[in-house]
């Protein structure tokens, strides 16, 4: 009973969705430029060999896809917990019968899966029309979406984490940037972890970046069901953690919410 | 001067005794030297918003809860509904303890905060109601009976499909009250229910709130700037300023011996002539007089019977002065406490 009013401000946070959904369409115009300055990018850099880390140009433009699908479906938590937390609202929150976290983690997960479905779709479309279908595609999907789940929900949490730190800098923004572009650079975003020198990609595999991009995108371009396995196990662990931490800031911040009288 | 109201242990759906809540901020000093020597030692400044304040409320009754701002009302509220735990005093709210037993207590109150909307902006109320419904656990069928009884006794029937953005501010605080409802809780709080309504739906409002105490028996905490609420739906006010209770009673109580003054308004055949100790002319205009009587100086009795004697009187009526007037007069004759407020210097 207890999880059960969380799926509901899931599928209700999905259905919310709906109202925004033209003018989230819209910002895909973004998502099509961006694959097509890569699909650029990379048809010079694949001209002088076929396949680099062992990755294709197919594989690689198709790896982007998912990792920038993942980050433009990203929700508005951040930004909501954010106001709550600075406006003093957050304290109305209180008189509810349920967790704040838990409550805006269902909430942010329910708004980015409709974002991402569209932006799935879309990613399908012109990076067919760009380099052609993805080979093992439809057997990879099952797992993959399994994993790209995973990887929203890791975001999910580190924008609610990072948001939960208004309680004691207001502003947070600075925060995001930094998690950005490590999720950019160490998770994998731009190109393949494979790309990076040996030492550098064996860090970057076990950091929590490389779960928001690398893993999900991975397992759809470069299946095997041990680096599924590595994925699923990973995200498990680091969304605990990412959980528990959020959990742990919200207990500490609502003896602010206290302190100034909300 | 403050009368007590009839109270009882057993029957109370509130609870407060010596109830006392300080807030320590730190003060930003101008200048940028005082910037870096506040780092160093900063200056704090200790606000008493709650200052021993003791109440009760019963079961079943519609109580104001009024102050101007910053006297202490939300604090009051945050520490009822259990948002702020208090430095002293005991609070109970039918039966609980609300900052240690907030999660039960969330299951037997409801809440309108004008802040923080509980309905979604773009879905339907229908759909914000459902998801109440699964909030509060409560099971479908249940939850599907309530929504119909809300639903006709709010009005709300052909809103329940309309995105909450497309309703007017009457609309949308009707099916707020409504929604607050679903759970069936035993206190309803209320913040500035009516704010910003034209005056027939406030007057809506009132019916509404009145209604659902009748009918369901809820217990009615409100608090709000408007006296037309205190005198329509509330049967007792409680007047916060600085953190202490200046004024707890029956309105009509408040409206009648607070002040003790009466408008007297005349209709006359000839222009007045009157002149009494205790007794000013506030306007003489025509045919036409408005009088104030201080009634500790003279009484409405003989008044009445010099103004008949020395007049011919077409029509007379006697009045108290109007709630805004009498509230306000509240406020500007309770004056801060010198221990409310004071600065210290140290670490928060």
């Amino acid at each position: 009973m207890a999880m059960s009013k969380y799926l509901d401000v899931f599928r209700f946070s999905v259905r919310d969705q709906t109202a925004y959904l033209p003018a989230f369409m819209a910002r895909n115009l973004f998502f099509v430029v961006i694959l097509f300055v890569f699909f650029s990018l990379w048809r010079v850099v694949f001209a002088e060999s076929g396949v680099i880390a062992g990755f294709t140009i197919v594989q690689t433009l198709w790896y982007l896809t998912f990792t920038e699908a993942i980050e433009l479906s990203r929700s508005s938590v951040l930004q909501t917990v954010q106001a709550d937390v600075k406006d003093g609202t957050i304290a109305y929150d209180l008189t509810r019968p349920y967790s704040y976290v838990v409550f805006s983690l269902a909430r942010g997960v329910g708004e980015a899966v409709a974002k991402l479905a569209l932006v799935l779709v879309v990613g399908f479309v012109v990076a067919t029309v760009f380099v052609g279908p993805l080979p093992g595609y439809f057997s990879a999907l099952p797992f993959g979406v399994l994993v790209i789940f995973g990887g929203i929900v890791l975001n999910v949490l580190w924008h609610l984490v990072i948001a939960l730190l208004a309680f004691w800098t207001e502003e947070v923004m600075p925060f995001h940037w930094i998690l950005q572009k490590l999720v950019f650079i160490l998770g994998g975003m731009f190109f393949p972890i494979e790309f990076f020198p040996d030492w550098l990609a064996r860090i970057a595999r076990v950091l929590p970046f490389a779960f928001s991009a690398y893993w999900p995108a991975r397992t759809m371009v470069a299946f095997s069901f041990d680096g599924f396995l590595v994925a699923v196990v990973g995200q498990a662990i680091y969304i605990g953690v990412l959980l528990a931490l959020a959990l742990g800031i919200f207990a500490l911040a609502k003896r602010r919410v206290h302190a100034h009288g909300g | 001067m403050k009368p007590q109201h009839a109270t009882s242990a057993v029957a109370s759906a509130v609870s407060v005794r010596s109830l006392r809540k300080e807030f320590r901020t730190k003060q930003k000093l101008p200048g940028l030297g005082a910037a870096f020597r506040s780092l160093v030692h900063p200056s704090i400044r200790t606000i008493t918003a709650v200052d021993g304040v003791s109440f009760e409320v019963e079961r079943g009754e519609i109580l104001a809860f009024i102050g101007p701002n910053g006297a202490g009302k939300s604090t009051t509220i945050k520490l009822l509904t259990g948002i702020l735990y208090p430095d002293s005093g005991e609070v109970r709210v039918l039966g609980l303890d609300p900052h240690r037993e907030r999660r039960a207590l969330a299951y037997r109150i409801g809440t309108v905060f004008g802040q923080k909307s509980q309905l979604w902006f773009h879905l339907p109320p229908s759909d914000s109601f459902s998801l109440l419904a699964g909030i509060y656990d409560i099971d479908r069928e249940r939850a599907k009976r309530r929504i119909e009884f809300l639903t006709e006794v709010f009005g709300i029937g052909d809103l329940l499909t309309t995105p909450v953005r497309k309703l007017s501010l009457g609309q949308r605080i009707r099916c707020e009250i409504a929604a607050s409802l679903l759970h069936e809780p035993e206190i309803l709080f209320l913040d500035e229910p009516t704010i910003g309504l034209d005056v027939v739906v406030k007057e809506r409002i009132r019916d509404l709130i009145r209604t659902v105490n009748r009918e369901d028996g809820v217990t009615v905490f409100l608090t709000s700037h408007d006296a037309g609420d205190i005198e329509k739906i509330c049967r007792r006010v409680m007047v916060v300023n600085h953190g202490r209770i200046v004024w707890n009673g029956s309105v009509n109580e408040m409206k009648y011996t607070l002040l003790n003054r009466r408008i007297v308004s005349l209709k006359l055949e000839a222009p007045l002539v009157f002149s009494m100790e205790g007794v000013e002319i506030v306007k003489s205009k025509g045919y036409a007089a408005k009088l104030e009587v201080d009634l500790t100086r003279v009484t409405i009795e003989s008044v009445v019977s010099t103004l008949l004697r020395e007049n011919k009187i077409v029509d007379i009526s006697i009045a108290a002065p109007p709630l805004e007037e009498i509230i306000a007069s509240i406020y500007g004759r309770t004056e801060a406490p010198v221990d409310g407020e004071q600065t210290t210097d140290g670490d928060e």
